[in-house]
């Protein structure tokens, strides 16, 4: 139906096809060293190796066989940013940077935290998870998504749900897209959470960004308006000065005033959350986004560099026994489904769909360009999980399942945590545990749970191996724990407020004033609804016997692939209803995948009897205690066990939830299929009407012969009026 | 072209990405939209401009994912 030519590649020279049988050979002998080697230690660069060279062949020809096969991109065509330019939220923006405003707005905190707590199964089992899965999965939903809202003139998710599904499908999907971002930002604060509780000099350091934060929104709004570079730069320099001073205040008599249990640092989460989705964005939200987006991407660069620089060695197994016997202390359960709910973001999140569909494809120059964009940012936040990976699995295992383990398990000693990773299966001393936690200048890295601190500690000892020695390890610790912190709560100072509006759009409908933003009592109500939802889990997570990552950690995976299913569902419905069932099975296949991954963990989370795994199991079990007036292990008080039922009774209710909305968009498009399927209904497409385009822009990173044909042909036709935004306006 | 000049060159198409990934830029785009779109007519200073951007994302925050 929207048949359109593929573009002539150019011959398949002998120099071609000699590079691309290398780049595939490389990758398969790194996949075979990473899959056969058993008990020899195994280099870092075969995992970056063997990821590279896939990315590199899914880019050049899956991408590009879905860009022009499946989807029938077509440069001939205007997109919504050349036909809308408004210079506001429609305007073509160039490639490149668009590139880099989807990357920083699709990669957060996910793809590090979730991978090293997936390295409790080993380094394989989640890294072939984050390359096939991008490959097939997250990385085609992202520009699939991208592509199609990209044809409606960058309609949201939720809106093709209700277009192109109903009603039921499309309220099910705003559902869907509110409870993720609850148990999103609940998760990601826990982390933060986590990662400062009793560290006065993490805690310091966080607490310095808000002042610096205010300092550089007034700068920008009334010194220096516009200059951005220059702010941020200043920023980013107060930033390095604030590690250094807490490092100073950690040994000085503040201390004690930085060192906040973990209770405390919820309050000042939850408060903070709410200043800053209330107060006026350009004084807090703005200038956190300008340092958050920065750090981000210097660090992942850094880390990159680092990596390769030391080329260091895994200490992980590829496997490890907890893989089959699920009964890891990091997270319960068996590899399938685990490990796929649990690294979601890398390799499938669903979350991506609500970038894809709104604010990328309104920029977007060319159609060609949904595969650099969508499939390349995808593929560039997998490479980070990757780094996470390889940044957890140089640990020492004991180490790392000391730290990881919950306190319930470890206990809070040297002693008792040496004794608990030797039950586990692995050896540590307490004087390495207690050594490890003064190289980094911490009181203690037992029980530290959330990923955060492990990632720190793999960052410092790759960049200490790489940049500075020993010397430095505590400043990168801190350094590696600051921008987690800071990215993570740019993540929550957005969501809430992002959440607040989309409450707020509900709810107007129901009482016209509550929709109004400049309403404040309004605005103060819904704020406090969305910080008061994600608070009380936090809370509970931070309070949690259990360990509140163990036992949230999987729900939120669950939400996210939940989100993911939605995306992919109205993906395949669109393709379906246009005519193109021979190429639906591009986004049913990683569609059913998925279905299968997140209704196998959500039975598993509600049906199984194994208390460590199924929450009304586990509710069961405390629930007897209670009745019979005991107290049972984690549990160290009767208040403890009451609780516990608290906590798995809402979570288990939860995951029915979850299990419930999937089960009802995935029915209602169903429906739409086997109508279009039986010839009921006639395949329609809601596209917004096709324009001639004028615009000239490569499709990828450089321009090819094909661009430069088109670029000749456009010329030759009279009056262009394009609107490319070259450096020099060149590439008209 | 000599070496310093193409390192010369690099840093600035360096500088000009960061420029316009961290949106520095958005003025020069704007005087661009309106210089095609109603050449001659009024345009904001920048200060003005910058003020309205920056209220306008009150409205529409951008989402950061996970």
């Amino acid at each position: 139906m929207t048949a359109t030519a593929t573009p002539t590649t150019g011959r398949w020279t002998p120099r071609r096809i000699a590079v691309w049988s290398a780049v595939a050979v490389l990758g398969a002998v790194a996949w075979g060293v990473l899959a056969l080697a058993r008990g020899e230690s195994i280099n870092a660069a075969w995992l970056i190796v063997a990821a590279l060279c896939s990315y590199a062949i899914a880019y050049r020809f899956y991408a590009r066989f879905i860009a022009y096969r499946v989807l029938g991109v077509d440069d001939k065509r205007a997109t919504p940013a050349e036909r809308l330019d408004n210079d506001q939220d429609f305007q073509p923006t160039d490639r490149r940077v668009l590139y880099g405003h989807h990357f920083a707005a699709i990669a957060g905190a996910g793809p590090l935290v979730g991978p090293v707590l997936a390295a409790q199964m080993g380094y394989l089992p989640g890294t072939m998870w984050i390359v096939f899965g991008v490959i097939f999965a997250g990385a085609v939903q992202d520009m699939v998504v991208l592509f199609f809202s990209m044809r409606r003139d960058g309609k949201s998710l939720g809106q093709m749900a209700r277009d192109e599904i109903g009603p039921v499908g499309g309220a099910a999907a705003l559902l869907a897209v509110f409870a993720i971002m609850i148990i999103l930002l609940a998760v990601l604060a826990l982390v933060v959470v986590n990662a400062l509780a009793e560290s006065p000099w993490g805690t310091f350091s966080l607490a310095m960004t808000i002042p610096i934060a205010l300092f550089m929104g007034f700068y920008l709004r009334v010194l220096r308006p516009g200059k951005v570079v220059e702010t941020t730069a200043i920023g980013v320099g107060l930033l390095l000065a604030a590690i250094v001073a807490g490092g100073i205040i950690d040994h000085s008599s503040l201390a004690p005033a930085f060192t906040l249990s973990p209770k405390t640092l919820v309050i000042c989460l939850v408060v903070y959350g709410f200043a800053a989705s209330v107060l006026p964005v350009w004084m807090l939200l703005a200038p956190r986004d300008y340092l958050s987006t920065f750090m981000k991407v210097g660090t992942i660069g850094l880390l990159a560099a680092g990596i390769l620089l030391t080329l260091p060695v895994l200490e992980n197994q590829a496997v490890t026994k907890f893989a089959g016997n699920g009964q890891g202390p990091v997270f319960a359960g068996p590899l399938f489904p685990f490990v796929f709910i649990i690294i979601a973001c890398g390799a499938l999140s669903g979350f991506h769909a609500l970038i894809a569909s709104g604010t990328t494809p309104k920029l977007i120059q060319k159609e060609s360009q949904v595969r650099m964009i969508g499939y390349g940012a995808m593929l560039t936040e997998s490479f980070v999980a990757v780094m996470a990976m390889v940044a957890a699995s140089i640990l020492d295992q004991g180490l790392y399942f000391a730290m990881n383990a919950p306190a319930g398990v470890v206990g809070t000693t040297v002693q008792s945590a040496s004794e608990a990773v030797t039950r586990l299966g692995f050896t540590i001393s307490p004087e390495q545990l207690q050594a490890a936690a003064q190289s980094v200048e911490e009181n203690s890295l037992i029980a530290r749970v959330g990923g955060a601190p492990t990632l720190a500690v793999g960052m410092s000892t790759i960049f200490s191996g790489a940049f500075g020695g020993e010397a430095l390890k505590a400043f990168w610790y801190h350094f590696a724990i600051m921008f987690e912190a800071l990215f993570i709560l740019t993540t929550v100072d957005a969501g809430t407020r992002v959440g607040r509006f989309m409450l707020q759009d509900t709810l107007g409908n129901l009482w016209k004033p509550l929709g109004r933003t400049s309403w404040r009592p309004g605005v103060y109500a819904t704020s406090a609804v969305v910080v008061g939802g994600w608070g009380y889990f936090l809370w509970v997570g931070a309070t949690d016997p259990l360990g509140g990552i163990n036992q949230l950690f999987p729900l939120f995976g669950i939400a996210n692939q939940l989100l993911a299913a939605v995306a992919l569902t109205v993906a395949t419905t669109i393709l379906i209803k246009s005519g193109r069932l021979r190429w639906a099975w591009v986004t049913a296949i990683p569609l059913a995948w998925d279905v299968a991954v997140t209704l196998t963990a959500s039975w598993q989370k509600i049906f199984s009897s194994d208390p460590l795994i199924g929450f009304f199991a586990q509710r069961a079990k405390f629930q007897e205690a209670l009745d019979a007036g005991k107290v049972i292990p984690p549990a160290k008080s009767l208040e403890d066990v009451g609780q516990i039922v608290t906590n798995s009774t809402v979570d288990g209710i939860l995951s029915i939830l979850f299990a419930v909305l999937i089960v009802v968009v995935i029915a209602d498009a169903a429906r739409i299929w086997l109508q279009v399927l039986s010839g009921r209904r006639e395949p329609t497409l809601a596209e917004a009407p096709a324009e001639p385009s004028r615009l000239w822009a490569p499709s990828g990173l450089i321009p090819t012969a094909e661009d430069r044909a088109r670029k000749a042909e456009l010329d030759r036709e009279p009056e262009p009026v394009g609107a490319g935004r070259g450096r020099d306006g060149g590439e008209r | 072209m000599t070496p310093a000049r193409r390192l010369g060159a690099a840093a600035g198409r360096a500088l000009w990405y960061l420029r316009e990934v961290m949106g520095e830029n958005a003025y020069e785009h704007y005087l661009e939209h309106r210089c095609r779109t109603h050449p001659g007519g009024p345009v904001l200073p920048r200060g003005e401009f910058e003020r309205r951007r920056m209220d306008a994302l009150d409205e529409r925050p951008g989402a950061r994912s996970c």
